[in-house]
């Protein structure tokens, strides 16, 4: 049985390390984790990655909804598994949540979508964002076997998350430039509008466009033509 | 599956590309490649364009041996590396196979070389060398175990270039963007800011102070955006 468990580990582990980065999307990569994690785990039924980035946690990821509907259950009840392993940075288990005393207000709300037993794995990704592998199982409850499989998984998982976002924002960073660079004279005057108005760097002042484009998912050349619009009350001819 | 190939997997698996150059991510495959049985050495060697094509080795004369097949243009790692076919240089293999590497090679301490084209859909992306050295109890080397390590390292190894890739044109992008074309639009959008004028105003006066000035319209734009301090 125990070699069945690390057969299986090794056949995932492998689908892990077979992904190409540019063929794949962030969500995508995810994806594939919560799915991979199903398979590699025994007694998991469902998974999901959760992220936390600037202190909100976000489902990113789910093999199917149940996982949405649970996470969301800790979320509002804010305690469970998931959220104490981003907490302390180590696994949460209960192999029966119907008989568990630690979170009184989400247990009987995941029994009651048919959640007998949960596993919470840290998941390791680095620049500031922390992330958890939520496991729950309607069937069979998560033993100490499966909280240790979990945990060689984890190192792998983690590494495919972070090299995602690596790579996700890196490509973002890209697109955004090559734009950039498309719409120089537009961001080229925005810059010299900001340096002129704040006394800021050409580079602190490209920052704030960038920032100001990705905080409003707006194209940098939009926010640019807006901040040349408001070059001193006047406005832009073209 | 065998235990030495579960071994090797779950490391190439947990690479973290992130925060490593290409080159440290190359150097880690061959260190892991260090577990594969009967390997005392290993080298990658990567092809790319320049900057995206490190050669590392995990010990000197690992990277001797790298360098030898270079700088001859022969030896197994050469040919895979044109060829894209696994190669393989035994005790018995007869020195005429790559003459130009095999002999000082063995003369430099080297008994078997396994070179494994490292490939990502398909592509070529570069070669493992295993290296054995005289002395170590070379006894073979496990082909599966070693193509299948081979074949996570070229998909690790490609993951790793993929973001090198985009960390250079990043660098390109930002460098082209801060070129002094950028200085003339940032010029008009201070004048703009400045003394409330549209953009035909402010280029309108960069053209009649360079033009009292006798300077350039671009060096009329360096003074302008100079003057920010």
């Amino acid at each position: 049985m125990e070699e069945d468990v690390s057969r299986s580990l090794d056949v995932e582990l492998s689908e892990l390390a077979g992904m190409l980065l540019a063929d794949e999307t962030l969500d995508s990569t995810l994806e594939r984790v919560a799915s991979v994690t199903v398979r590699a785990i025994p007694a998991c039924d469902a998974a999901g990655v959760s992220l936390t980035e600037k202190g909100r946690v976000v489902t990113a990821a789910i093999s199917e909804p149940l996982v949405a509907t649970v996470d969301n259950h800790q979320y509002d009840t804010r305690e469970g598994p998931c959220l104490e392993t981003l907490r302390t940075g180590e696994p949460r288990r209960s192999e029966s949540l119907a008989h568990d005393s630690r979170w009184p207000g989400f247990a009987p709300r995941a029994v009651a979508e048919g959640v007998i037993s949960c596993l919470s794995i840290p998941l390791v990704v680095g620049n500031g964002a922390a992330g958890a592998l939520n496991m729950y199982s309607r069937s069979v409850p998560f033993r100490q076997s499966d909280e240790d499989a979990g945990r060689e998984f984890g190192v792998p998982a983690s590494a495919a998350v972070a090299n995602a976002r690596a790579y996700a924002k890196s490509q973002e960073l890209v697109d955004q430039l090559q734009e950039a660079l498309q719409s120089r004279d537009v961001i080229g005057q925005a810059k010299g509008v900001l340096r002129a108005r704040t006394g800021c760097s050409a580079d602190e002042a490209f920052e704030t466009l960038r920032e100001m484009s990705q905080r409003r998912n707006v194209k940098l050349r939009d926010v640019a033509e807006e901040v040349i619009e408001t070059a001193g009350g006047g406005s832009h001819d073209g | 599956m065998t235990g030495e190939e579960r071994a090797e997997v779950p490391g190439l698996s947990a690479l973290w590309l992130s925060g490593a150059t290409l080159e440290q991510t190359a150097e880690s495959v061959a260190q892991l490649a260090l577990a594969l049985r009967g390997c005392d050495g290993a080298g990658v060697q990567m092809l790319g364009a320049a900057g995206l094509d490190p050669s590392v080795g995990t010990d000197a004369r690992s990277r001797d041996l790298n360098d030898l097949q270079d700088a001859v243009d022969d030896g197994p790692g050469r040919e895979c590396l044109r060829t894209g076919a696994p190669l393989e240089l035994h005790p018995t293999t007869p020195a005429t196979a790559w003459p130009r590497f095999t002999s000082t090679a063995r003369a430099a301490g080297l008994l078997a070389c396994s070179a494994l084209p490292l490939r990502s859909n398909g592509s070529r992306v570069g070669v493992l060398n295993l290296y054995a050295w005289e002395g170590m109890q070379f006894v073979g080397w496990d082909r599966s175990e070693c193509d299948l390590f081979a074949a996570h390292a070229g998909v690790g190894l490609t993951n790793a270039q993929s973001l090198a890739r985009n960390v250079q044109d990043i660098a390109r992008l930002e460098h082209e963007l801060g070129s002094p074309d950028d200085v003339y639009a940032e010029a008009c959008g201070v004048l703009m800011e400045r003394h409330h004028q549209s953009l035909s105003e402010a280029r309108a006066q960069l053209a009649k102070a360079a033009s009292q000035s006798q300077s350039s319209i671009d060096a009329e734009a360096q003074r302008v955006v100079k003057s920010l301090g």
